[in-house]
């Protein structure tokens, strides 16, 4: 890299062929390099117009669209195991997913893929939390006449997470995208997931349950406050490639639940509760999935 | 904007010394003010720049490895219903890093920093409302902020169930390697709080987990 660093001619030099034969030679072909005419020299009339940094952009509507929530979607509390996950659907049986068209798009090892959705959401927490073969609930010192009660654990969650089709345009073959399970993992005879294997996933409560004015670390025996209503749902994943390319047909957002904070040998994972899932459901309107991909460089 | 030429060589054109000298003067001159007004339009693609050159975009899908919180965990008497996370028997109060290794944005050419930092946090409000708790009571959060060179740059209230979020940062920074700091800060227990359960196991109150980023820089 090379800069000119002759001085600028000021009023009253003098200047002769010689200095001027100087100052025109200091820049000759041999200094037009890439610092000077490259990095430093590019403004906006110079880039091309399409495909520079964002190389696909693409959003749509997805579930049912009803944001007076007079009907909705109604997805139940997954009893029996394992369970498929329940895409996201217009409540008619159609999959609202995310089609990149016959030739699909092609994410590179230069690029990151970006998605983003939204689901509006109301849980109805059934009445199973406390059952005692659900993991919803610790025990607590409670007033007489307890001398215990059950409290409410704040972990049971919905979780929604991406899945895509990689294999063709017929869009028939969803898998859950890299770095995110289909908790069908089994985990001391439950299903679920590590919590390091949900790169892509987004999760909403389950329940609401407030123990009514515990005193001195004692707990009151009735009145627990709570109650959910229509909340709203926000999930993300930024995906790069490793190595070499993928195409990819479809994307789309599915639901499991209601899932539970579980531990085991050390480690944390996300499960299934069966048990508390028994009468519980989950209703969902309508929500955006929205994907960039976009160079890294 | 500046004449290249000044007697175009045409055929069949009559050469004279003139000719010759004003062409090389009028190239030689052109040179030395050679700028961006002769640079051709739409003519800057991908290929064309040096890698970095304008942007460049840093990302995990996990952060750190795992993406859980990696500090403040406490695995001591924890009920099997629950996560090895933050009890208040381990958590010493104020903003806890997820982990003890920065993330480090190599590189930065100095300009504008987006990041979006994206996850799920879990929280223990059940005892939010507690009998000597002032009024207004108020529900358990996850405090969350990112800081770059030790700057706060975003700071957000956070969760207060167990649900995901999202903090997007953004401002301009020096030239130079950046240091990034995702954390994270939730309340002390109030005087109400049953802290372990009847059988003796400590009650979870906060863990994050799935975590994943991206941040863009700009220099240009």
């Amino acid at each position: 890299m090379s800069r000119i660093t002759d001085s600028p001619v000021k009023d009253g030099d003098s200047l002769d062929a010689a200095s001027l034969n100087t100052r025109f030679a200091s820049y000759t072909q041999t200094d037009l390099n890439q610092f000077n005419h490259r990095d430093a020299a590019h403004d906006l009339p110079q880039f091309v117009n399409t495909g520079f940094m964002l190389t696909h952009a693409q959003s749509q509507e997805i579930g049912l669209n009803n944001w007076k929530h007079s009907s909705s979607v109604a997805l139940n509390g997954m009893t029996t195991m394992p369970a498929d996950a329940s895409p996201v659907n217009n409540g008619s049986g159609t999959v609202t997913d995310m089609s990149f068209g016959a030739l699909g798009i092609n994410i590179t090892e230069d690029e990151v893929f970006r998605a983003y959705w939204n689901l509006s959401v109301f849980a109805n927490p059934g009445t199973k939390w406390d059952d005692a073969s659900s993991l919803g609930y610790y025990v607590f010192p409670a007033t007489a006449p307890g001398p215990t009660k059950k409290a409410w654990t704040w972990g049971a969650v919905w979780v929604t997470y991406l899945e895509w089709d990689v294999t063709s345009n017929s869009r028939a073959n969803y898998v859950a995208v890299p770095g995110q399970s289909d908790f069908k993992t089994v985990i001391a005879g439950k299903y679920g997931a590590a919590l390091g294997d949900m790169q892509a996933s987004a999760v909403v409560p389950a329940d609401l349950r407030f123990s009514n004015r515990p005193d001195a670390g004692v707990l009151g025996l009735s009145g627990d406050q709570g109650g959910q209503k229509w909340r709203g749902l926000s999930g993300a994943w930024f995906y790069t490639r490793p190595s070499g390319n993928v195409t990819c047909y479809g994307l789309r957002v599915v639901i499991k639940g209601i899932m539970h904070p579980f531990s085991n040998a050390g480690n944390n994972y996300l499960v299934h509760d069966t048990v508390y899932s028994d009468g519980a459901s989950l209703a969902y309107n309508g929500g955006n999935l929205a994907v960039l991909k976009q160079r890294v460089k | 904007m500046k004449h290249w030429t000044q007697r175009e060589a045409t055929t069949g054109g009559t050469i004279s010394p003139g000719a010759v000298n004003d062409e090389l003067r009028a190239q030689q001159s052109s040179i030395t003010t050679l700028d961006r007004d002769q640079l051709p339009g739409n003519y800057v693609s991908s290929d064309r720049l040096k890698d970095y050159a304008l942007t460049r975009v840093y990302s995990a899908e996990e952060t750190h490895t795992g993406g859980e919180q990696t500090t403040v965990v406490d695995t001591t008497d924890i009920p099997t219903n629950a996560w090895n996370s933050a009890t208040f028997d381990v958590y010493p109060g104020g903003w806890q890093n997820i982990d003890d290794d920065a993330i480090t944005l190599a590189g930065f050419k100095g300009g504008h920093l987006q990041i979006e930092w994206a996850g799920n946090a879990y929280i223990m409000g059940e005892f939010a409302y507690g009998k000597n708790t002032p009024s207004p009571k108020s529900p358990r959060y996850v405090n969350l902020r990112i800081t770059a060179n030790g700057l706060t740059i975003a700071e957000k209230r956070g969760p207060c169930y167990h649900e995901a979020f999202r903090v997007i940062g953004s401002t301009l920074i020096p030239q130079g390697d950046v240091s990034i700091r995702l954390q994270w800060r939730i309340v002390e227990a109030s005087e109400d709080d049953p802290l372990t359960t009847t059988g003796g196991d400590r009650v979870p109150q906060a863990h994050l987990y799935s975590m994943r980023y991206l941040a863009i820089g700009r220099w240009r």
